[in-house]
């Protein structure tokens, strides 16, 4: 089932985007990504914020506390991108026994986790004022809240195995199982919540204004791009850990902190 | 046909350990009595209040008590070697755990469905709610155990069982909470619960198609 | 007729014992050897297909058999694999129906017989003594399925008293004889009459040693 490096590397030799699926083909070109990511990061948060908090109009029913969606929306956008790219990677380790993919995968769960809470936090924040309460069983803020138990389950279940092989791939599968479920508890919590705010934000017919809607896909972008810088630099340290016995890190080629 | 004849072993099997060790089915019942008796004591004792929250309460019951079972489906076999047996069959293994979380299914499901009626007479319900949310919980016990089956099968081998699978498993039966506790508050507010039912027997065949397939592959990764 | 090719079994990471590659036809005793913790029951359960092995190969090569249903192999390990609540019966009527065999009552009847527990037929696992648990789970190589397989066997003289080792020993040579393969761990020395016998010693190893 599992692969040595060598066999997989011997199978699926002469087809060069094979070649990233080795840890060690892979370690540097992860530290580039995520170098450029963070980059792009600052630069479009700043600008996104700028736009957001400066540019944009303060919101006729909802005063100055709407602009927490700048960063709420984004937030739960990527904990369901995150989710995705996640199970993504999932079925390319069930598929293909690539370690580098279950790496990828717990990589990203905790920026997952983490973005599905952010959603949650910046949510109370926006209810508290907009509907006098902390908490509202809202449709899009429940189904936040079953993808963070879905992302805690899978961090837990990879966690719960002394043999680290068993529980990527023990995990991998609970992933897929979720990400299966995932539209059905979605229109489940809208079957049994109809009484949600309609979702404001759709391609062309926006109810939005242009300014907030720029600020709203600048941060998104940002936030995507802080993502995937941070699962970059999980995903290296995840190489370092596991690879531990390996020769190419043990002549200490292409770690650069 | 061998796979008929492998079926039926494992579901007869599965049933007379049921009728022997009758702690199996007993105790989640108690459990389920247990629960529904607590919520009053939380809320009070005004009818018109425990109405509203009681056919919540028995129904969550009634999966809690379901999920205590979960984590021995397949722990208490690898542990005393007999899931050998499914596992080594020539039979799919897929199929193999479909005959066996029937059976378990039946066990639980039957005993927990005729309680709900009685136990919900703490609650003030009426004969048409009570009766729906016994067919509601006996369609939400199978789907539960088919859910549970994957994460019981995953953590085989792994630590923290009972409260694992709790958090593996419930995200995953909230559609089942839904329209099972929904097709009850329907009758309560004198509506049609088709609809609701309708949607939780879909959930119940959709578990039904996926389940025994990730299961039979989680059973395999675990057992590795 | 079984071949290892470079076979490697990993636990937790770690390398169970060196490379393993040897071939056996039927009537061939292959016994397993090695400390503590080298490997040999997970070996027999990667022989019997319950582990996958990390690199290398294992096959089973068989003639076809006159039975389409026959099993590969029989795989007895020390968990006698038994469930406490159910009758000797009942756990026969289980491990060969799980397989898609039925089985008379007078089959459960004779294996039992041979294993001289044939009293013990309708009592409870859970109220047999090990030895006698034991002899249950043996006597499925009395079976009309156990005929024409492979006999892995984990251990089996563990808990038995002395005149059944010698009657397990004399079914094992019979089967030989007859021209099963059979893979044994044991740390007893029990006769076993066999024209070939394979000794099999398993090393620890670190990668990267050979």
């Amino acid at each position: 089932m599992a692969r040595t490096e060598q066999q997989s590397n011997d199978r699926f030799a002469g087809r060069w985007f094979w070649r990233f699926a080795s840890p060690a083909q892979f370690y540097p070109v992860a530290g580039m990504i995520e170098k450029i990511c963070w980059g792009l990061a600052l630069v479009l948060a700043a600008v996104g914020l700028y736009i957001g908090f400066f540019r944009a109009p303060t919101d006729a029913t909802q005063g100055e506390v709407y602009r927490v969606i700048y960063i709420h929306v984004p937030a739960a956008w990527m904990a369901m991108i995150v989710y995705l790219a996640m199970a993504f990677w999932c079925a390319i380790g069930l598929a293909f026994g690539t370690r580098l993919s279950f790496m990828m995968s717990h990589a990203l769960a905790p920026t997952g986790a983490i973005m599905a809470a952010v959603a949650l936090w910046t949510g109370a924040l926006w209810g508290r004022p907009t509907w006098g309460t902390y908490w509202v069983w809202d449709a899009r803020l429940t189904s936040t809240l079953i993808l963070l138990f879905l992302y805690i389950g899978y961090i837990a279940l990879a966690a719960a195995f002394d043999d680290k092989k068993k529980g990527d791939r023990a995990s991998a599968l609970i992933a897929l199982v979720g990400a299966v479920n995932v539209p059905i508890i979605y229109f489940s919590v809208q079957w049994w919540n109809t009484l949600h705010q309609g979702a404001s934000v759709r391609p062309g017919s926006s109810s939005m204004a242009t300014v907030m809607l720029t600020a709203m896909m600048i941060m998104t972008f940002a936030f995507w791009a802080y993502c995937v810088a941070v699962a970059m630099n999980r995903v290296r340290t995840q190489i370092i850990e596991r690879e531990r016995g390996a020769q190419w890190l043990g002549s200490g080629k292409g770690i650069k902190p | 046909m061998s796979l008929t004849v492998a079926a039926r072993a494992v579901f007869v099997r599965e049933l007379t350990l049921f009728a022997r060790r009758k702690s199996d089915w007993a105790n989640p019942l108690v459990f389920f009595l247990i629960v529904c008796s607590l919520f009053p004591f939380a809320i009070g004792s005004e009818s018109e209040k425990l109405k509203l929250i009681g056919v919540g309460a028995v129904f969550v019951g009634a999966l809690l008590a379901a999920m205590l079972t979960l984590p021995r489906l397949f722990d208490e076999d690898a542990k005393d070697g007999s899931l050998q047996h499914i596992l080594l069959s020539r039979e799919p293994l897929a199929a193999l755990i479909l005959a066996r979380l029937a059976a378990v299914s039946v066990a639980l499901a039957l005993p927990l469905a005729i309680a709900t009626p009685v136990f919900s007479l703490f609650y003030a319900l009426p004969t048409d709610v009570a009766l729906t949310l016994a067919v509601s919980v006996f369609i939400a016990v199978p789907t539960l155990v088919l859910i549970g089956a994957i994460a019981s099968a995953l953590l085989v081998s792994a630590r923290g069982g009972a409260i694992l699978t709790a958090v593996l498993v419930l995200p995953l039966t909230i559609p089942t909470l839904i329209f099972g506790a929904g097709a009850a508050l329907k009758v309560l507010f004198g509506q049609s619960p088709a609809a609701e039912l309708a949607l939780q027997a879909a959930y119940l065949l959709f578990a039904l198609a996926l389940c025994p397939l990730a299961a039979a592959a989680a059973l395999r990764i675990s057992t590795d | 007729m079984l071949e290892l090719n470079k076979v490697v079994i990993e636990r937790g990471g770690r390398a169970l014992f060196a490379p393993l590659s040897f071939s056996a036809a039927g009537g061939v005793l292959v016994r397993v050897a090695g400390v503590n913790g080298a490997g040999k029951t997970t070996l027999l359960r990667a022989l019997a297909g319950l582990t996958s092995v990390e690199s290398g190969t294992i096959h089973w090569l068989r003639k076809v058999s006159p039975h389409k249903n026959s099993r590969t192999s029989i795989f007895i390990g020390h968990s006698n694999g038994m469930k406490d609540a159910l009758t000797a019966r009942e756990t026969w009527a289980y491990n060969e129906g799980v397989d898609g065999n039925f089985v008379t009552d007078a089959e459960i009847e004779a294996a039992l017989h041979k294993m001289g527990v044939a009293s013990l037929i309708d009592r409870r696992v859970g109220t047999l003594s090990q030895g006698q648990k034991k002899r249950v789970a043996l006597s499925r190589l009395f079976s009309s399925s156990a005929a024409n397989a492979a006999w892995l066997l984990d251990e089996p003289f563990v808990a038995l008293d002395a005149a059944t080792q010698i009657l397990l020993a004399q079914h094992v040579s019979a089967a030989l004889a007859r021209g099963a393969l059979v893979v044994l761990t044991s740390h007893q020395a029990i006769d076993i009459v066999a024209e070939r016998v394979l000794e099999i010693e398993l090393t620890p190893w670190k990668r990267g040693d050979a």
